[in-house]
């Protein structure tokens, strides 16, 4: 940590006490904060220029010689400007370190940026871009952000250069949340800066300072933070992956092995209807068989049973099921056009499914079932994977589109033009 | 790097060189400087001190930049204007040596180069241009002093006119106009908080 040294002259326009608060050689002016004389530092501090009408910033949480640590340096404020440019209104605080020189500390609206002067110069103008137009600097990529002209309406403090009340600076900006890279111009020069968001509570810690009024909810610079759905968005994108590829995977490779596939013989019954009996074979005990019944041409569908021999396995009716086993892990869904039903068998053999239908005439004016069956073995159910890819799935999206709607809010203001 | 050992012919102490092609050390015991002359040493008959100011390399104290760890074995102060800038001479672990130019936060990696013919001081105005190269600074700075070892032999009091020239991609060309002639250092400006001391 350096050393502070703080010396003191007087007003060279109206006597009052000003603190020098150690900026270095760099420093051209010296600004009263009482009178508003532009002091010459290095002449003396004879009075460049006098803004009496001048009135101190009323949020400004730094004042002159308060001292912080930024990005682990300890910088001194020596300096202020305030600046106003059509409704916004910000401060430049100058802040110096004897070992890393001059910065900037910027506070808008209860957002705080540590901006430095750098010799990276952007790949294109940033004066020619359009909002979110892509310009390069170094290895980083910034898309542009906005140009616009300011005043300055406070000067306090050493500065590194002459600034009077009144003066006007054109400025563009490109963005790569949290970092900023923008350039200035004035009558003589082209500048170049280099910032980062600086978290408030941060910066007013370490300053020992308060604000008076609340932050504005948006910043430009301000990185996309939830301390909900952002970590549950990224604990559901994994989630949801490994669910699609174990979906996929049993629904490509699992989905069983068919044992009966068609259009079922039939016994027709004197009052019209007909009854269906359709025999087939299961030699995978313990593991889940999937039965399709396509009812599409079917309006009425009695009891569904499945028996071996004289044997019930299991018999049900729309959408419940009763088997005779007791076994809980067989489920059925009913469509209009199709229902499914998954059920496990006791034993390997040949088992019979039964019900009665109202059944159809075919083109040779035989009766025959209208409803086609597809029994498969071996089959392992999505189930549960289904339901946490629609979980994780949402999580995920969730997350996406706060962070979506994160970034149209600050894109909002995005202009190519001036305010 | 390489590790030689002579004594300072003024106090007798050992002067470790870390920098194989020092031209000048100022011996740590009582600051005498002392010229190297190929295996020859030669007492320059004057004292170097520096005074303490604020800054983040040391002497003898490794950083990091980039990645790569240097090792700062000397240091020389310029005064200019109002002010003064420093100039740390630090040797890589391959053993190479490179200027690192300190003024106020604002720092310069650089390297010797080839002089530009037949240009002069007066040549260069402020915001001038030379082979694309444009001038951002110039003006006149004498040695204020010296510590440890240098490549060149540097006097306290050398004046000399310099001319700083800036290009795309961060680029630094610095000249120095002196009666013994034109040098030209090229390098990079760095960002100092991409530097720190090596663990």
């Amino acid at each position: 940590m350096s050393e502070r040294k703080i010396s003191s002259i007087q007003c060279t326009s109206c006597a009052a006490p000003l603190s020098l608060h150690g900026g270095g050689h760099k420093i051209e002016t010296l600004t009263c904060s009482y009178c508003g004389s532009v002091l010459d530092a290095r002449e003396e501090y004879k009075v460049l220029a006098q803004f009496s009408e001048q009135k101190e910033p009323f949020d400004s949480p730094l004042k002159l010689g308060m001292q912080g640590d930024i990005k682990g340096v300890e910088f001194t404020v020596i300096g202020m400007v305030e600046w106003l440019a059509g409704l916004s209104r910000w401060i430049d605080y100058q802040v110096f370190s004897p070992t890393h020189g001059y910065a900037w500390l910027v506070y808008e609206m209860g957002h705080w940026t540590f901006l430095r002067r750098t010799r990276n110069l952007p790949s294109k103008s940033l004066w020619l871009l359009a909002s979110q137009q892509r310009v390069k600097v170094d290895d980083q990529t910034f898309l542009f952000y906005e140009k616009y002209s300011a005043n300055i309406t406070y000067v306090a403090g050493e500065l590194t250069w002459l600034a009077y009340v009144g003066d006007k600076t054109s400025l563009a900006e490109a963005i790569d949340p949290p970092y900023v890279y923008s350039a200035e111009r004035n009558e003589n020069e082209y500048e170049y800066y280099y910032g980062e968001y600086l978290y408030a509570d941060e910066v007013l810690a370490s300053f020992g300072a308060s604000e008076k009024y609340p932050a504005s909810k948006m910043h430009p610079l301000k990185p996309y933070q939830s301390k909900i759905l952002e970590p549950l968005s990224k604990a559901g994108k994994p989630f949801a992956f490994l669910a699609l590829l174990i979906v996929f995977i049993i629904m490509t490779f699992m989905d069983g092995s068919t044992v009966k596939n068609g259009t079922m013989t039939v016994i027709p019954l004197l009052d019209g209807r007909v009854e269906v009996n359709q025999n087939f074979t299961i030699n995978k005990v313990n593991r889940l068989v999937k039965l399709d019944l396509d009812t599409r041409h079917s309006s009425t569908l009695s009891d569904v049973n499945i028996h071996k021999k004289d044997t019930e396995a299991f018999v049900f009716i729309g959408s419940k099921m009763f088997t005779a086993a007791g076994d809980k892990r067989t489920q059925v869904k009913q469509s209009i056009t199709a229902t499914t039903t998954y059920f496990t068998v006791p034993s390997k053999g040949s088992y019979t499914l039964s019900f009665i239908e109202q059944g159809k005439t075919n083109a040779y004016g035989a009766r025959v079932s209208s409803v086609k069956m597809t029994v498969k073995e071996g089959y392992v159910s999505p189930y549960y994977f289904v339901w946490l890819l629609v979980i994780s799935g949402i999580l995920a999206i969730v997350g996406m589109v706060s962070r979506w709607m994160f970034e149209s809010a600050r894109w909002k203001a995005s202009t190519s033009g001036y305010n | 790097m390489h590790s030689k050992n002579i004594n300072c012919p003024q106090c007798g102490d050992a002067l470790p060189l870390n920098f194989r092609h020092s031209k000048l050390v100022v011996c740590g015991s009582c600051s005498s400087t002392i010229f190297l002359e190929d295996d020859a040493v030669r007492l320059a008959g004057e004292q170097s001190v520096l005074s303490e100011e604020p800054s983040l390399l040391q002497l003898k104290q490794p950083f990091t930049y980039k990645s790569r760890t240097f090792l700062p074995v000397g240091h020389v102060r310029y005064r200019y204007g109002r002010g003064f800038w420093d100039e740390w001479w630090v040797v890589d672990n391959g053993g190479e040596g490179y200027w690192v130019t300190i003024d106020e936060g604002d720092f310069a990696f650089e390297r010797l180069t080839e002089a530009p013919e037949n240009i002069r001081f007066e040549d260069l105005p402020l915001d001038g241009e030379l082979n694309g190269w444009i001038v951002t600074e110039r003006g006149q700075a004498s040695c204020e002093g010296f510590e440890g070892e240098l490549p060149e032999l540097i006097n306290r009091g050398d004046t000399f006119n310099y001319v700083d020239l800036s290009k795309t991609g961060g680029k630094l060309l610095s000249l120095e106009f002196s009666d013994k002639g034109i040098k030209a250092y090229q390098g990079r400006w760095a960002d100092p908080f991409e530097i720190k001391a090596a663990v």
